[in-house]
């Protein structure tokens, strides 16, 4: 290690995501540019323009990067209580004096400028969890370290949550990626998929078909396992809170989504067409993508 | 090894696979399917609007009032023009050059590469003329829609207008108004703009190189179908409308007729009125500032649900209902009057020296004595200590005839008038006040002004013998009737007490000592009650109000004629042409001549403004001396007429508040 350590900055940088990310950010700005490209008024380096207040994003971003990278990386480790401290005391301000913006209250208002603490909570996060994944290496076998991860992921998603922002919040279910990865439990990330499953098959398929289905699955199971009793109780388990689940969802779509949410979810299902309301966006996309064919137009 | 590392392959796995997904849908939408598929050799998709038909409105009889007609406009997309032949252009739009040029460097303002209006609204001629040349004019196109056409040309504030949409309408539609949609905005256009607008339809159009139109994309899959506004059904009788609107030509004032049993308006009139054609197609703009702006007597004033007026005598009727009901007076009560009634310190005039009067007659000869002593009895019943409490209770006994309170009739813009609560007075006088400071209100003068719908409605619920329907223009819209039409309001006076006072209302008509003889209808009782309203501006308002026939009543009515003078002159006999025209179909006998006499007056008042000079007729009486000539009374008779006419009182609003110094005295 010692010897690195003059190379240390440039060997240490994962550039395969540096280049992603620069490549993203290329593909990005070309687009915006060349979608609301007016031959009235060209010009690149015009920052009234989306694609121009895009490119001082990017570059801004790319300043701000570089600047990370001079910190030490142990500046960080130890600041990180602090910094997701401070994401929280933001995430509770903001429901206190927050602009209330199409029923979301998720901006404080400095001046002409908009903060959003949902996105210094997703940083402020990320550190946190990632000190505590590195401090002892826990394994998340135990219930302690597990419930610890959790509290940290879920405070800020419960604040967000309280915006209401449920976009913001989903983004912090991602969490579960990285835990995976460090130990945590596989049939964590099964549970994860079997919701997104069953919140699907619930728009699709009427909700007691889908509880005969899972009955006779459980059923089944049980049968082929009647001689082990830890494997019947926790089956019976899971069944009964797949059930109470199926029913919460319909009650969670109803209370806690927003209508163009809800409507957004119902086209996407396929529930229903709307060629002029919420469906209209969709359908001019897949027009615009459909109409690009191989070779692309636009350019 | 890191027993986990397998893991980060798991993840890896989990992103590839999701990325997979999303690529196969893009793969799908893009190359396999050919849903979304756009012809090589075409250039460009453009969404075409289909502006649907507004819906019509009809009358009660099924006659169309409102409807529509086809007009086009030109459109011109700036980037796509080449260089063509102005004149052509000019000829087939019969425009000058300099206009071409002019529209042309507009639209280009507006943007280069947007489908903006070159010219609006062109005439059928030129529409046809264009069609065949068209193909020479690469960027234009017409834009087919339609406007709206007023048969009768009456009732510009009934129906309103349609224009179109400003930047603040758009911004907030969230989304449903574009640049160029039309909005009703005043009049029922506009309260049921949601129902008559009807749905927009987009059609996807593929142009080619030519700008050719190649037909709908995807075969139509994703255009929307324009669809028309639904038809209205109105209670509105177009007959009288139009008979109404011609008797008040250079009249200032209101008439509004409903019909008791469904609360459905018959008639909405405001004048000085104005043919809601002018405010339609290209001279929208001038004619709304020429003839509505322009004009001194405000006809953009809703003057049936907008005008304030002292109800006056008319307010008499209601007030004997309420002093019935509570007990304070019985049909047979009689009151001395000796030609005016002490209030305190101040005397309340009555018009003539009636004697012992009773209820009947009272009402019949709109004695004011007789009403300021019901009105004494009314707030004192509960003792002289709780006058204050007792009129709030009285207040709202009233109010529940509709006055001082919007009925909340499908018109925007209504007012709810003045109807004062208890406290407002407690502000002028302190907590201790009591009848004679308010006596005004007991002859509807003072501080009390209502809409003439109000006055139609109080009228509506004495010929119902006790409630109203809410009042409405529109009965039905498409198929369906509106259901929320159907609820009785009851105004907590029994049915029993509705008698004596329609008898009062029938004789003021009918009988020689009445106040409205000269209105009566052969062949139908109607019952009703004058007004000469005082007016501080200026000459009286003339007031009717009244319903018929008697039994089983079809038409309830309030006709105001601002600065005319007495009631009995002309908003009586309006009022009777009018329900004689609704209840027979037509004026009858030598009355058919007095219409068309009504309609000739001029009564616009004089305006303070003498930049305008404006003629007006002042004999307001002229009428009674035509009518006592060619009827040929008696002469005893004239005179009695001519004592019955002048029935208004004298009390200023300003002089309630000089007795606030002296109230001690008249509390005692
Ligand atoms: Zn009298």
């Amino acid at each position: 290690m010692q010897h690195q350590q003059g190379n240390r900055f440039f060997f240490n940088v994962d550039w395969i995501t540096v280049l992603i990310y620069i490549a993203l950010c290329a593909i990005g700005f070309t687009n915006i540019y060349a979608s609301i490209y007016n031959p009235d008024k060209a010009g690149v380096f015009d920052f009234s323009s989306s694609y121009g207040k895009q490119l001082i994003y990017i570059i801004s971003g790319l300043i701000l990067g570089l600047s990370i990278l001079l910190f030490d990386g142990r500046l960080f480790n130890v600041f990180s209580p602090f910094i997701y401290g401070g994401t929280l005391v933001l995430l509770l301000a903001v429901l206190v004096v927050g602009n209330k913006v199409a029923g979301n209250q998720a901006w404080i208002a400095i001046g002409s400028f908009k903060l959003q603490p949902a996105e210094f909570a997703k940083f402020g996060t990320a550190l946190l969890l990632a000190r505590y994944v590195g401090s002892f290496n826990p394994k998340f076998r135990d219930f302690k370290s597990i419930a610890i991860a959790a509290l940290i992921v879920l405070a800020p998603l419960v604040l967000i949550m309280l915006q209401p922002d449920t976009g913001s919040a989903l983004v912090f279910l991602a969490f579960m990626f990285p835990l995976y990865r460090e130990g945590l439990s596989g049939y964590f990330l099964l549970i994860f998929l079997g919701m997104i499953v069953l919140f699907v098959a619930d728009f699709l398929v009427p909700t007691w078909i889908l509880i005969t289905i899972i009955t006779v699955i459980a059923g089944l199971f049980v049968y082929n396992n009647r001689r082990k009793q830890k494997i019947i109780i926790s089956t019976i388990l899971v069944t009964v809170f797949a059930i109470g689940y199926l029913f919460l969802i319909k009650v969670a779509y109803e209370k806690v989504l927003a209508p163009h949410q809800r409507s957004r979810i119902e086209l996407m299902l396929g529930l229903k067409t709307d060629n002029k309301g919420a469906g209209y966006n969709v359908i001019q996309s897949q027009i615009a993508i459909g109409s690009g064919q191989v070779t692309g137009r636009g350019f | 090894m890191d027993q986990l590392f397998n893991r980060k392959y798991i993840v890896q796995g989990l992103f590839i696979v999701i990325a997979l997904i999303l690529l196969g849908k893009l793969f799908y939408i893009q190359i396999a399917s050919d849903k979304y598929f756009l012809s090589a050799e075409s250039n460009v998709l453009r969404k075409i609007y289909k502006y649907p038909a507004r819906g019509a409105i009809l009358d009660r009889n099924g006659k169309v009032i409102v409807q529509n007609e086809p007009v086009y406009d030109l459109m011109v997309t700036p980037n796509e023009v080449k260089a063509f032949d102005t004149l052509g252009l000019a000829q087939a739009l019969e425009i000058s050059i300099q206009d071409v040029r002019k529209n042309l460097r507009k639209a280009r303002g507006k943007s280069t590469y947007q489908s903006t209006p070159f010219l609006k609204q062109i005439s059928v001629q030129s529409y046809a003329r264009l069609q065949e040349i068209l193909y020479r004019f690469p960027g234009f196109r017409t834009q087919d829609r339609t406007i709206r056409h007023y048969p009768d040309s009456v009732g510009g504030a009934l129906f309103g207008y349609v224009k179109e949409v400003d930047s603040a309408d758009i911004a907030k539609s969230e989304g449903f108004y574009r640049p160029g949609d039309y909005k009703g905005k005043s009049g029922l256009e506009y309260s049921y703009e949601q129902t008559l607008r009807g749905e927009k339809g987009v059609i996807n159009t593929v142009y080619d190189a030519h700008n050719t139109p190649q037909g709908s994309y995807a075969d139509g899959k994703y255009d929307v179908n324009a669809v028309s506004g639904e038809r209205l059904i109105s209670g509105i009788d177009m007959r009288i409308q139009k008979l109404g609107e011609e008797l008040m030509r250079n009249k200032v004032g209101a008439i509004v007729a409903i019909e008791p049993a469904t609360g459905e308006i018959l008639s909405f009139i405001s004048s000085p009125g104005y043919d809601p054609n002018l405010l339609v197609g290209r001279d929208q703009g001038n004619n709304y500032m020429k003839f509505i702006v322009g004009n001194p007597y405000r006809p953009s004033l809703v003057r049936p649900i907008m005008g304030y007026y002292p109800p006056g005598s008319s307010f008499k009727p209601v007030d004997a209902l309420v002093g019935l009901q509570e007990g304070v007076i019985d049909p047979n009560t009689t009151f001395f009057c000796p030609h005016y009634y002490q209030a305190g310190n101040r005397k309340i005039k009555c018009e003539h020296f009636d004697g012992s009067i009773s209820l009947r007659r009272g009402i019949a000869r709109s004695c004011n004595t007789y009403f300021c002593y019901v009105f004494q009895k009314l707030i004192t019943k509960n003792g002289m200590k709780n006058q204050r409490k007792t009129y709030q209770d009285w207040r709202d006994k009233i109010a529940k005839f509709g006055f001082g309170e919007k009925l909340d009739i499908d018109m925007p813009y209504e007012r709810k008038g003045y109807f004062y609560a208890a406290d407002h007075y407690d502000k002028i006088y302190g907590k201790r006040w009591g009848y004679t400071n308010v006596i005004s209100q007991a002859i509807g003068q003072g501080e009390i002004t209502a809409t003439p719908l109000q006055m139609a409605n109080a009228m509506a619920v004495i010929a119902n013998r006790g409630y109203y329907i809410k009042p409405h223009l529109i009965r039905a819209m498409g198929d369906k009737i509106k259901k929320e039409y159907v609820d009785k309001n009851y105004v907590g006076v029994d049915a029993k007490h509705f008698e004596p006072v329609i008898d009062g209302m029938q004789d003021a008509v009918n009988t020689s000592w009445g106040t409205a003889i000269l209105s009566r209808i052969p062949d139908v009782v109607l019952c009703g009650k004058t007004g000469t309203v005082q007016n501080p501006h200026g000459k009286n308002h003339s007031v009717f109000i009244g319903f018929a026939p008697r039994d089983n009543p079809k038409i309830a009515i309030a006709v105001i004629v601002e600065n005319a003078g007495f009631g009995s002159t002309y908003a009586a006999p309006i009022a009777s042409y009018m329900i004689e025209k609704y209840l027979k179909g037509t004026v009858t006998g030598s009355r058919a001549a007095q219409v068309e006499w009504m309609k000739n007056q001029n009564l616009l008042p004089v305006l303070k403004d003498k930049t305008k000079p404006v003629k007006v007729i002042t004999k307001a009486d002229s009428l009674l001396i035509k009518k006592a000539d060619s009827t040929k009374k008696v002469k005893d008779s004239i005179q009695i007429r001519a004592a019955t006419i002048k029935q208004s009182v004298a009390i200023k609003p300003k002089q309630t508040k000089t007795v606030i110094t002296e109230k001690p005295a008249s509390e005692k």
